[in-house]
């Protein structure tokens, strides 16, 4: 039997025991066939839009996230809805101090090494 | 010399890398963890008892149990790995993918979910949509955790084997261990012994963590050293840049990290997640259920500390690794000695357990309550009773961890059945997201609209995944969530408008704006709880 007979049975053996494989691979490749040039065009006044950003850009969005959601809960949600079932009063188990502390960390993170 | 390391490290030399001391303390934490597992079997009585610890989980716990449910040991290798050979980058993950995410879960979804007195976010769904919905959900993450139980059986027993190497013992052997082990506390004690031995686990996985990062630190010279170092290597610039641009080829472009991520990922897995969420429906009072979140959140700061800095560290020690996932266990063969190496492999070890208990849990309760209940209030036109979900829960659980035991090594040479499941799941987080949050903020959001976003969600996110050079990363995941909360968010806004709206009564309690406007409410929902 030629080599290249042996390497194609063999492909095709190990094909059909991952049938499975085989089969997600023929519908990947239809979609792409199908979607990719439209969607292409859909997206890519997103990536230029994007694309070329200055890091500081990155950083207030980043902090922005941390920062807008500390500022919601401290803020913006009711200090009887954030704390109910507090079990006893004080600024120790005020949840909205927890926020702040717990978030600080991740904000300073990204302040420094973004 | 890098290879014979390498081979001792991997145990690919045939000789075990752990000495007698170590074994002792590997000996010392396995009986520990079954010990306290089992001790808190004798509190659970009910159904309750044993999905939701009674709902008498302090936060602290809580906490806790989140943090090292959501950490496996492979982890621990990965990550270590992406540190290697994309640098803090690799962080991401655990910092932008926790916090936000987390303070969203504490004060939108949690609260809901645990004043709705639900077992499972699917059961929720379907209070709040309808039985389809519910179905849909529930399948998906019913067989999702089956399949994961069994590849997490598998890894930890390719793991033990080349640390071990005791002859006569192969694979299979451990992973029926790891199953009896687990499934033991697992069944005698429900959520309160996963979540109690959890607390355990977290402490030896960061005193483990802790011990390899200081000693890897000290091998290179200190922090400022280090940093010095591999910014000053060919190739490394960013290293030590936590946003790259948009268009890098990296899986951590700043757009896919902040919004895809940091949004909707992050938030959709600590809502949405079975295994996370189960540990704060068990809280004893909203407020522990909040603060558990929160102190989880503050926990997962130190997470990258443990597992990137070896990957950092092994950069400038071992510069040309081939397979960057080796940093990690070829860092702990170089740097710990005898004992502490036993602390590590025990840390490895409770990272992995945890992982399996936490998903044998879920799993278990997502077929009891979701699937089997609702099969037999459709059958019988009645609830199961509060002792025969106990007593199927248990049967679940045995039956879960032999399908699972059984079913690992076939697994093993099945890659293409792993990656199927598991992407099918990431097609869903984003849809599910999407009705998820449409559901409790935006009363007008009906069943219709929810079934339309999430069936058609997740045929965009499949044509979004199988379409080839739409967005620039080569691992585009993170842009694909994105667009497919935000395609899923306008079905399903457009068809609850075009469709008749959900009466009163039955989202009643359900909605966020009803909360905080109607004093009533909270006793409404003070109710549904009692």
């Amino acid at each position: 039997m030629e080599e290249t007979e042996i390497v194609a049975e063999v492909a095709a053996e190990a094909q059909q025991q991952d049938w499975l494989g085989a089969t997600l691979s023929s519908f990947s490749e239809g979609i792409n066939h199908t979607f990719s040039g439209p969607l292409k065009t859909l997206f890519s006044p997103v990536d230029r839009l994007f694309i070329g950003a200055d890091p500081a850009v990155f950083k207030f969005f980043a902090v922005g996230l941390f920062v807008c959601t500390i500022l919601w809960v401290m803020l913006i949600l009711k200090k009887e809805y954030v704390n109910i079932d507090q079990p006893k009063k004080g600024l120790l188990y005020d949840l909205r101090l927890w926020t702040l502390v717990s978030m600080s960390p991740h904000m300073i993170i990204y302040w420094i090494w973004s | 010399m890098e290879e014979q390391l390498a081979q001792a490290a991997l145990g690919q030399s045939g000789d075990s890398v752990l000495h007698a001391i170590d074994l002792v303390i590997i000996g010392i934490y396995v009986v520990g963890t079954l010990a306290l597992g089992t001790f808190f079997g004798k509190y659970v009585k009910s159904a309750g008892d044993f999905f939701v610890a009674s709902k008498a989980l302090p936060f602290w716990a809580i906490g806790m149990s989140v943090v090292v449910s959501d950490i496996g040991a492979t982890d621990f290798m990965t990550l270590s790995g992406a540190g290697y050979k994309y640098g803090i980058a690799a962080a991401n993950f655990d910092w932008m993918g926790s916090m936000p995410a987390m303070a969203f879960a504490a004060f939108i979804f949690i609260p809901y979910f645990w004043r709705a007195g639900v077992f499972t976010i699917p059961e929720f769904l379907g209070k709040r949509y309808n039985a389809g919905v519910q179905l849909i959900h529930a399948s998906i993450w019913g067989v999702f955790l089956l399949v994961m139980l069994a590849v997490m059986l598998w890894l930890t027993a390719v793991m033990l084997d080349s640390v071990l190497h005791i002859e006569g013992i192969g694979k299979e052997h451990y992973v029926w261990g790891i199953a009896v082990v687990a499934g033991i506390y697992t069944v005698s004690g429900g959520l309160a012994a996963v979540v109690m031995t959890d607390v355990v686990q977290l402490v030896v996985m960061f005193v483990g963590g802790a011990a390899l990062s200081i000693l890897c630190l000290a091998e290179v010279g200190g922090w400022t050293h280090m940093t010095e170092t591999i910014l000053a290597m060919p190739g490394h610039e960013n290293h030590f840049t936590l946003l790259l641009p948009h268009d890098s080829e990296t899986p951590y472009p700043w757009t896919g990290i902040v919004f895809g991520l940091g949004i909707v990922m992050a938030t959709g897995y600590m809502a949405g997640n079975q295994a996370i969420v189960q540990r704060t429906l068990g809280a004893r009072t909203e407020w522990d259920a909040k603060g558990g979140m929160l102190l989880a959140g503050f926990l997962k700061v130190f997470i990258p500390a443990l597992v990137i800095i070896p990957g950092l560290a092994a950069v400038i020690l071992i510069p040309d690794l081939k397979n960057g996932d080796d940093a990690a266990p070829m860092m702990i063969a170089k740097v710990l000695p005898p004992g502490l190496k036993g602390l590590m492999f025990a840390a490895l070890f409770a990272a992995l357990m945890s992982s399996v208990d936490s998903t044998l849990n879920s799993a278990t309760t997502i077929w009891t309550s979701d699937i089997y209940g609702k099969a037999f209030y459709y059958a019988k036109g009645k609830r199961p009773t509060e002792a025969s979900l106990l007593v199927l829960g248990r049967i679940c659980t045995v039956a879960f961890i032999l399908i699972g035991a059984y079913f690992s090594s076939f697994l093993a040479g099945k890659e293409s059945m792993y990656t199927f499941v598991q992407t099918a799941l990431a097609m869903f987080q984003g849809p599910v997201f999407a009705i998820l949050l449409l559901g409790i903020m935006w009363k007008r959001a009906n069943q219709w609209g929810a079934l339309a976003g999430l069936l058609l969600g997740v045929c965009f996110t499949t044509i979004l995944y199988n379409s080839e050079g739409v967005f620039p990363s080569q691992d585009p995941f993170l842009f694909v969530a994105w667009w497919s909360f935000i395609f899923s968010m306008i079905v399903t806004a457009v068809v609850s408008l075009l469709t008749p709206p959900e009466p009163e009564e039955k989202i009643r309690g359900l909605v966020f704006g009803q909360v905080m406007q109607d004093g009533n409410m909270q006793r409404v929902l003070q109710e549904r709880v009692e």
